[in-house]
């Protein structure tokens, strides 16, 4: 590889081992965590100790510790700190909102019928969504699994 | 139960075949998922994450008979067993890192495999060979609906399935195709593919995942984006530039044969023997000669020899295979012994 430093360019050539060490990634590539760290502007002094103050009653990790690991510490958080998430979300997913699966309720009988149930959900929400495409596909799948219910 | 149970062949993604396996590799689809009324992995105290590990372990052993051979719980297992685990692309490098109540359960023919307690309680994934998005998706589909009628995952409407980073929140899914691009990287054009790809909020990352480097001319291209679209939608994106790649990569193995065939024919035919004759062969090295031994097969410069095999070279030349076929830990240098004896001799008739 290629290095320059000080307007001086040399090649160094390094073992996998040294190149593992030196975590040399893809270029152009950043770390998720330096992803998130540029996403979150450092706050000022005064908004630290603001930050600090939201603390999850649940898992107990306030704001600064999530912007300083990039993990929350439970499922509460999203919550606890939906104001602060949510232009975080908008950034990196371009939404705020769920649009996709669910999961089947527990203790359901694990059933074909139970699997129709979800993909019945799934087809009535692609229709609202004039997702016509997805819809078809579903459709098709739908039918599969009540025919093959039906041979059994 | 033993490392020694994995086959040296097998392993779904290894077989090479399947719609395009020239030029891709393998297909996985992952979701993350979190049992609700816990703390996410990196706040559970080590008791807490024990039982998770006992219960989900415990019921995928016991209750879906594909997993109820292949369960390794990480503390039991030697650094290069677990590095063995990561080479063949059923856990992450971050899962070997750890052993607090980790553990991960592979199906019998290692196309499906369920992480406990990495970044998040399970990430469950299936890799297929070739191009084969789709069928990929449904089977982990299936499994997501089965697991969810036996085990509370934390979900809201609002926000779907809730993960310890927000970067995988709402559908927990992350979809990949694995790229064999060495046309691409001789005439290097492969920044124009990064440049395209990153413009649709895809990721471009090397063999091992984020972080790696792209040996062996080995690319993955997968979603950034978890939250605001349908699965299948996810599904689409990356299943969608696919195509384009494809035929990208074609034109530039075309354009190596037409326009210096003779320089082409030369490199490769030196990598076979390079391949064949070399006494020290590091990893990298020699998944850069066996890029080109692939390439060479697959534009016919060279003579065939069936992808299986191909890539059953690329895995077993790993560091951690290497001494896991000599049986004991080696020095770097030891092991590149080892893997030019193992490379010599494998390729020994060919060709």
């Amino acid at each position: 590889m290629t290095e320059i430093s000080d307007n001086e360019k040399r090649e160094i050539h390094l073992c996998e081992d040294c190149a593992h060490e030196q975590g040399l990634t893809l270029k152009g590539q950043v770390s998720l965590a330096d992803f998130l760290a540029g996403l979150m502007k450092a706050p000022a002094n005064k908004e630290i100790a603001k930050l600090a103050k939201i603390k999850c009653p649940v898992c107990g990790i306030n704001y600064l510790e999530f912007q300083q690991k990039g993990r929350f510490g439970c499922p509460k958080d999203y919550e606890v700190f939906k104001k602060l998430v949510e232009p975080l979300l908008e950034k990196v997913h371009g939404s705020v909102e769920h649009v996709g699966k669910a999961p089947i309720a527990v203790g359901a009988p694990d059933t074909v019928r139970v699997r129709l149930a979800a993909l019945r959900k799934r087809l009535a929400a692609a229709v609202t969504d004039e997702n016509y495409e997805l819809a078809a596909e579903l459709r098709d799948e739908i039918k599969k699994l009540e025919d093959g219910n039906r041979a059994t | 139960m033993q490392l020694s149970d994995f086959p040296c062949a097998g392993g779904e993604w290894l077989k090479g075949d399947g719609p395009e396996s020239d030029i891709v590799v393998s297909s996985r689809v992952r979701l993350a998922r979190n049992l609700a009324g816990h703390n996410f992995v990196t706040r559970a105290e080590s008791r807490e994450l024990g039982e998770i590990e006992s219960e989900v372990g415990g019921h995928l052993r016991e209750r879906e008979e594909r997993f109820s051979k292949l369960y390794y719980r990480m503390a039991e297992l030697s650094e290069v067993e677990r590095l063995v685990l990561v080479e063949r692309h059923l856990i992450s490098r971050e899962h070997a890192s750890g052993d607090t109540g980790r553990a991960v359960a592979v199906s019998d023919d290692e196309s499906l495999s369920i992480m406990i307690n990495e970044e998040d309680h399970l990430r469950m994934q299936v890799l297929r060979s070739g191009f084969r998005l789709t069928e990929a998706w449904k089977e982990i589909d299936e499994l997501d609906d089965k697991l969810s009628t036996r085990f509370q995952f934390a979900f809201t409407p609002k926000l779907g399935y809730l993960t310890a980073c927000p970067t995988n929140v709402g559908t927990g899914m992350r979809v990949s195709v694995m790229l064999h691009l060495p046309a691409l990287v001789l005439t290097r054009e492969i920044e124009k593919v990064f440049r395209a790809v990153s413009k649709i909020n895809l990721a471009v990352r090397g063999l091992y995942g984020e972080g790696t480097e792209a040996y062996g001319d080995f690319y993955q291209i997968s979603n950034q984006q978890s939250l605001g679209k349908p699965e299948e939608k996810y599904l689409e994106n990356v299943e969608s530039v696919v195509p384009g790649v494809i035929s990208y990569e074609r034109k530039a193995r075309q354009h190596v044969l037409e326009a210096n065939r003779d320089e082409t024919e030369d490199r490769l035919w030196r990598a076979v023997g390079m391949l064949k004759s070399a006494r020290l062969l590091t990893s990298q090295e020699a998944m850069h000669l066996l890029s080109g031994l692939r390439l060479g097969v697959h534009i016919g410069v060279l003579p065939t020899l069936p992808a299986s095999k191909i890539n059953e070279l690329f895995l077993l030349t790993q560091p951690a295979h290497i001494q896991k076929m000599i049986g004991r830990t080696l020095t770097p240098q030891e092991r590149d012994r080892a893997r030019a004896t193992f490379v010599r001799e494998a390729l020994r008739s060919y060709p």
